[in-house]
C-alpha cells in the first residue's frame, strides 16, 4: 500500500546520482518565506525542472556543435533539439498553473544543484557521457512529476503531471535506444531520484 | 490551491466504485498486451529475426504481467474481483489482426496500438482516481508503457528504413540515423482522447 507518508519518505531519500540540493540553510542566513506554498510549490518545482532541462540541453548542444564532445552523434543531437522543445512546452503548462494560482511564473532555474550540474556538463568530453547524463535527468524529471501526481490536490495539476511524466520517460527511452541500452528496464517508475520541493530556491 | 478545482476527500474504494472499475479495465489492457506479446514471441519469424525485438517482447510482456498483478491487487483491496481476461475490445483487435501477423513490422505496429491505448488510458485514469495510491499506481505504470511505445516507434522507423541491423544493437551511437532522435517522441504532452472507457474491461 502506498501512502502519502511513504511517498514523502521515498522522495526525501532521493537523488544519489546527480548533484542536487545543498540544503536550505547552506547560505548561512534564513531564506525569506516563499510565495510558493502547497500545490503552487510543486508547480514551481516542476517548472524549474523543465527550465533546467532546456538550459542543460542548450549547453550540451553548444558543446556538440563546438566539437568539445566527440564523436558526433547526430541522433543524440536531434534528441536534444526535440526534447528541448517538449520541455519548453512543459514549462508553459506548469507556469499556466502558477498563473491560475495567482503566483509568479518560474522563468529561470532556481534549483539548488543547478550550478554543479552545469559544471558536470562542462566537464564531459564525449557525446556518450552527455547522453548518459541526459537519460538520468529525464528519469529524474519523470520521477519528480510522479511525486507531484501523487501529492497534488489540484485537478488541472494532476492532469498535467499525468500527461507530462510519460513524455519524460519516453525521452529517457530514446536516449537508451541511442546508447544501445534497454529502453524500459523496470516494471514501474520509482520515486527514488525525484527532486524535492526543498531544493527549490524560490 | 484554491482556483476552484481542489479535490475533497474521496469516497472509499468499493467493489462497484469507479476506482475498482478503472483498475479492472487497466488489468484487462495489461492482459491484452501480455497475451499478444506471448503469442507473438512464438511466431517463427520473431524467434529467429531481430534479437532485440524478441527480447523486447519478452521484457515488455513481463512488465504487463506485473502491471496486471498490481492492478488486480489494488482492486482486491477495494473488494473487486481480479480481471484475468484481456480487454474485450482489444482482444478482438488482436484476433482480427492475427492473420496479418506475418512480419516483424506487423507485430510492432499492433504492439504500438496496444501500448498507446494503455498509456492514454492510464493517463486518463490517473486524473480520475480519487485516492492517492490508485493515482500513483496509474502514474507509475503509464511511463513504463510510454517507454515501450518510444522503443517500438524507433524499431518501426528502423524497419521502414531497412536498418534492421541497427535495432537495439547500437554500441556506436554515431552510426544511428538522425531520425532515431525524434521519431519516438511524437508529442510534448501525452494525449488521453483515445483512452478506454472506465468500464470497458470490468469483470462481468
Amino acid at each position: 500500500m502506498i501512502t502519502r507518508r511513504s511517498l514523502v519518505t521515498a522522495t526525501a531519500g532521493a537523488g544519489a546520482a546527480l548533484p542536487l540540493g545543498i540544503g536550505l540553510s547552506a547560505c548561512g542566513s534564513p531564506r525569506p518565506a516563499s510565495v510558493y506554498t502547497a500545490d503552487a510549490r510543486t508547480f514551481a518545482l516542476a517548472a524549474a525542472v523543465e527550465n533546467q532541462l532546456t538550459d542543460i540541453y542548450g549547453a550540451m548542444l553548444a558543446a556538440l556543435r563546438a566539437q568539445k564532445a566527440d564523436p558526433p552523434a547526430p541522433a543524440f543531437t536531434q534528441f536534444l533539439i526535440t526534447a528541448s522543445a517538449h520541455h519548453a512546452e512543459h514549462a508553459k503548462s506548469w507556469n499556466s498553473l502558477l498563473r491560475a494560482a495567482h503566483k509568479p511564473e518560474i522563468t529561470g532555474v532556481p534549483l539548488a544543484g543547478h550550478a554543479a550540474l552545469k559544471d558536470q556538463v562542462a566537464g564531459q568530453t564525449t557525446a556518450a557521457a552527455l547522453a548518459r547524463l541526459a537519460g538520468q535527468l529525464e528519469l529524474q524529471a519523470a520521477r519528480t512529476h510522479l511525486a507531484a501526481l501523487s501529492n497534488l490536490t489540484d485537478t488541472p495539476g494532476i492532469s498535467a503531471a499525468a500527461g507530462i511524466a510519460p513524455i519524460e520517460a519516453m525521452h529517457a527511452a530514446v536516449v537508451d535506444c541511442i546508447m544501445g541500452g534497454r529502453p524500459a528496464p523496470d516494471d514501474f517508475l520509482a520515486l527514488g531520484g525525484a527532486l524535492r520541493v526543498s531544493e527549490l530556491l524560490a | 490551491m484554491n482556483h476552484g478545482s481542489a479535490r475533497t476527500a474521496p469516497p472509499p474504494k468499493t467493489a462497484g466504485s469507479i476506482e475498482t472499475m478503472m483498475l479492472q479495465t487497466a488489468a484487462s489492457l495489461a492482459n491484452a498486451a501480455a497475451h499478444f506479446y506471448a503469442a507473438a514471441f512464438a511466431l517463427p519469424f520473431v524467434r529467429t529475426g531481430e534479437g532485440a525485438v524478441a527480447q523486447f517482447l519478452t521484457t515488455a510482456a513481463g512488465h504487463h504481467r506485473a502491471h496486471a498483478r498490481s492492478f488486480n491487487a489494488a482492486a482486491a483491496r477495494g473488494g473487486g474481483a481480479a480481471q484475468t481476461a484481456a480487454d474485450p475490445r482489444y482482444a478482438k483487435v488482436v484476433a482480427d489482426a492475427w492473420p496479418s501477423m506475418t512480419s516483424t513490422a506487423a507485430v510492432v505496429s499492433l504492439a504500438l496500438t496496444l501500448e498507446d491505448t494503455a498509456v492514454q488510458t492510464f493517463v486518463k485514469f490517473a486524473g480520475l482516481a480519487g485516492d492517492a495510491p490508485t493515482r500513483h499506481l496509474f502514474g507509475s505504470v503509464a511511463p513504463v508503457d510510454a517507454q515501450h511505445r518510444a522503443a517500438l516507434l524507433v524499431m518501426q522507423a528502423l524497419l521502414q528504413h531497412g536498418a534492421n541491423d541497427l535495432i537495439g544493437a547500437s554500441s556506436r551511437p554515431v552510426d544511428l540515423p538522425v531520425f532515431v532522435g525524434s521519431v519516438g517522441l511524437p508529442a510534448a504532452i501525452y494525449p488521453a482522447a483515445d483512452a478506454s472507457a472506465v468500464n470497458e474491461g470490468i469483470v462481468r
